[in-house]
């Protein structure tokens, strides 16, 4: 006689929800198809709508946090700046850790993930509290101070942060310069792009009707070095290449294409470029010689719809792409497929 | 170098009909790659001609018109930042910081609602919600679930209704005390509107925009050295909204004492004197020459700009009158009542938020009183800063 298979005790549904949430946001969301998008002749962009990153809860609120991806760990970080908490995702989109709502961390205003396995916070008060490195645990390691600043840079109080390459970019997006760090916080180059935005503002206004407030917006760094980053109110998006070389693109508008209010900017390892806009509320992509292949996103309450997409990062591996909102929307997840 | 991709990239596309359209829509601003320097802004900035959807009123892509100003307006804050709704507290202009709105402090016997502290506008997208007590402005009728940026702010830059109300052209910021060329004119105090302005929502104001002057260095920030200077016309502009509290209409909480304010307060040479030599509490040594309190302003009662500056730390004089901005900011506080200090405190020290209080982070405190240390700087037994004008008893 064979023994008797006893059937344990029947789960309150409550306690399958994780199951069901798990399921959910590991199947492809069907609302994608419904996702609005436009292209260009010649090219082909295929935008799929995931999910939004969630813990067990459901959807975790957000209001333009912070981004980076670690493509070694598959984990997207994100950093809310209000609670100053770090909060990483795994490839599924599910948060696996959160740390720093109890004040264990100094106060952040960007973080990245290292290629070494550490997370760098780049502090609120740079010049006293620079760049803190942590454990993957979140537990403070070391500090990473600037060394050997030209003159020039004196008053460098950098706001933005990326790691790559085992160097450290560091950007002042209101003195429009952008600071090379080595691994041990030896100075290595730097950027000063005042004068080219204000010649670029003086030939947008030649009669020097108005005065613009110059600030950069969104920024990041391609595989090959490159910088981009945005200036909302030049309505352009830049591409600085390793050897000093500035190109810009993007004008003004409405329709497909056009620049509203751009904020994040990424590019992935061919060469596109992806920049997101608050006001149109999509994310239009760019070929690497800056021809719009076509855009994705609607403004709207839908999950799959953006309010105000802000901060961008880069899975180049699974080609997904996340998107920091506003109105507390957390961040979506897209994936997309590019042809041309 | 920047690539000649650059320099052709503003070339004119797409229809004729539209560049015409787009031209007329533009005729007051005289200029489309602009924000707010006197004038009107880019139009693309804010409207969406071309969008498939447009959600909002005016062609505007937002939940509401706050929305869009805080596209640009949020943000960390500094000196040269035009952010007035930080994620931290960060944004310490003249009229504080919307952040405040959104946090709310508890400690042992009491607590301090985020939606005490300022004006409460309705942005949406920023998680900015209508003021859940009130339904119209205090001492006025302006409803409470249409009050926004553009409330106060001609997000056109408009001055007198523009040019097609026959006004001369706005070709410069009004903030700085920037003269004008001939023929042409500054735009209001921080786009502050004026008689023509008519906010959604209410009736159109009465009361001229105010003479007032800003640091054109550190543009939106404060402190005693660098500030608005204050001239005229300030709270007879925040009557367009309050109107009850002028003139004697403004009482004082659990008290009989109805504090004055306006052109027609005068603080008198006792009060003057008492600013001019009040350090801290119970320390009358000070100088008019460095008298200032950013916590503290009053207007210099002159509608003459030049005579404004706004880096002085001159106390005031037989001219000066006290204003609604003496005592309160004018978007938000850490505080109460949009207070510049915490009025429930006997003591500054015992301000809220404090450390230890639920809901407040080291930045909170940090940053409510502008990253000034009251304690060091003042004293453990540092009183209220209504003791500025009034010495030591506080009406």
């Amino acid at each position: 006689m064979g023994a008797m298979k006893i059937p344990g005790p029947v789960k309150p549904l409550s306690s399958l929800f994780p199951v069901f949430l798990c399921a959910i946001l590991l199947t492809p969301s069907a609302a994608s198809a419904e996702l609005q998008q436009s292209q260009r002749g010649g090219a082909s962009l295929q935008a799929s709508f995931q999910y939004l990153l969630s813990d067990f809860s459901g959807p975790v609120a957000s209001q333009w946090a912070r981004l980076d991806f670690d493509p070694r760990q598959q984990e997207l970080y994100t950093l809310d700046q209000s609670l100053n908490e770090i909060r990483i995702y795994n490839q599924q989109g599910m948060e696996v850790f959160a740390f720093g709502g109890d004040g264990s961390i100094v106060a952040a205003k960007d973080v990245a993930a290292g290629d070494d396995g550490a997370i760098y916070l780049l502090a609120r008060n740079f010049q006293r509290d620079a760049i803190q490195v942590l454990n993957f645990r979140g537990e403070p390691q070391a500090v990473i101070t600037l060394e050997n600043l030209p003159e020039k840079y004196q008053k460098f109080d950098p706001d933005r942060m990326k790691c790559q390459g085992g160097l450290f970019y560091l950007l002042d997006s209101r003195e429009l310069q952008i600071v090379v760090l080595q691994s041990d916080g030896a100075f290595r180059q730097a950027y000063d792009l005042t004068a080219d935005f204000e010649r670029m503002a003086r030939e947008q206004d030649p009669e020097k009707k108005k005065t613009l407030s110059l600030e950069i917006s969104g920024f990041s760094i391609g595989t090959d070095g490159s910088i981009y980053f945005t200036v909302p109110t030049l309505f352009s998006a830049f591409r600085l290449k390793p050897d000093g070389a500035l190109a810009a693109f993007g004008s003004p508008g409405s329709g497909p294409g056009k620049f509203g209010v751009v904020s994040g900017i990424v590019a992935d390892p061919q060469g596109n470029i992806y920049v997101a806009d608050r006001l149109r509320s999509v994310v239009m992509v760019f070929a690497s010689d800056f021809v719009f292949l076509g855009e994705f996103g609607y403004r709207g309450d839908r999950p799959e719809d953006m309010i105000v997409p802000d901060d961008l990062a880069l899975d180049p591996e699974r080609h997904r792409i996340f998107v920091a909102q506003a109105a507390n929307k957390g961040v979506g997840v897209y994936t997309i497929s590019l042809g041309r | 170098m920047i690539s000649d991709r650059l320099l052709s990239r503003t070339r004119p596309a797409g229809r004729p009909l539209f560049v015409a359209a787009a031209l007329v829509l533009c005729v007051f601003s005289g200029h489309s790659y602009a924000f707010h320097d006197g004038g009107a802004g880019s139009c693309n900035a804010c409207h969406s001609m071309h969008s498939a959807r447009s959600a909002g009123e005016s062609l505007l892509l937002s939940s509401d018109p706050s929305s869009i100003c805080l596209n640009c307006h949020a943000g960390p804050g500094g000196p040269n930042s035009p952010s007035v709704f930080s994620p931290d507290g960060s944004a310490l202009t003249p009229g504080g910081d919307f952040y405040w709105l959104i946090r709310s402090f508890s400690w042992l016997n009491g607590s301090s609602p985020g939606d005490n502290h300022g004006h409460n506008i309705v942005a949406i997208d920023h998680n900015l919600l209508p003021d859940p007590q009130l339904t119209l402005a205090p001492g006025g009728t302006y409803p409470s679930a249409r009050l926004g940026c553009t409330s106060c702010h001609d997000p056109h830059g408009q001055s007198a209704g523009g040019t097609r109300w026959g006004a001369p052209p706005v070709s410069g910021s009004g903030s700085y005390g920037t003269e004008p060329p001939g023929g042409a004119i500054c735009g209001n105090f921080r786009l502050l509107g004026d008689p023509r302005h008519r906010p959604a929502g209410g009736a159109a104001f009465v009361a001229d925009a105010p003479v007032a002057r800003q640091s054109s260095v550190s543009r939106f920030a404060e402190s005693d050295g660098s500030h608005v200077a204050y001239g005229a016309g300030m709270s007879e502009w925040c009557g367009n909204c309050h109107g009850a509290m002028l003139d004697g209409g403004h009482r004082i909480e659990g008290s009989t004492f109805t504090h004055p304010s306006g052109r027609g307060a005068l603080l008198g040479q006792g009060v003057v004197d008492t600013y001019n030599s009040y350090l801290r509490t119970g320390d009358f040594s000070g100088s008019a020459a460095t008298a200032y309190l950013q916590f503290v302003p009053f207007e210099r009662g002159t509608t003459t700009l030049q005579l404004l500056d706004p880096n002085s730390r001159q106390g005031p004089d037989a001219n000066a009158n006290v204003m609604c901005l003496t005592c309160h900011r004018a978007h938000a506080s850490a505080f109460p009542d949009a207070g510049r200090w915490d009025f429930t405190a006997g003591l500054l020290a015992d301000s809220h938020p404090a450390v230890g209080d639920v809901g407040a982070t080291v930045n909170d405190v940090y940053f409510s009183y502008y990253g000034r240390n009251l304690a060091t700087e003042f004293g453990a037994g540092q009183g209220r800063f209504c003791e500025k004008c009034h010495g030591a008893a506080t009406p």
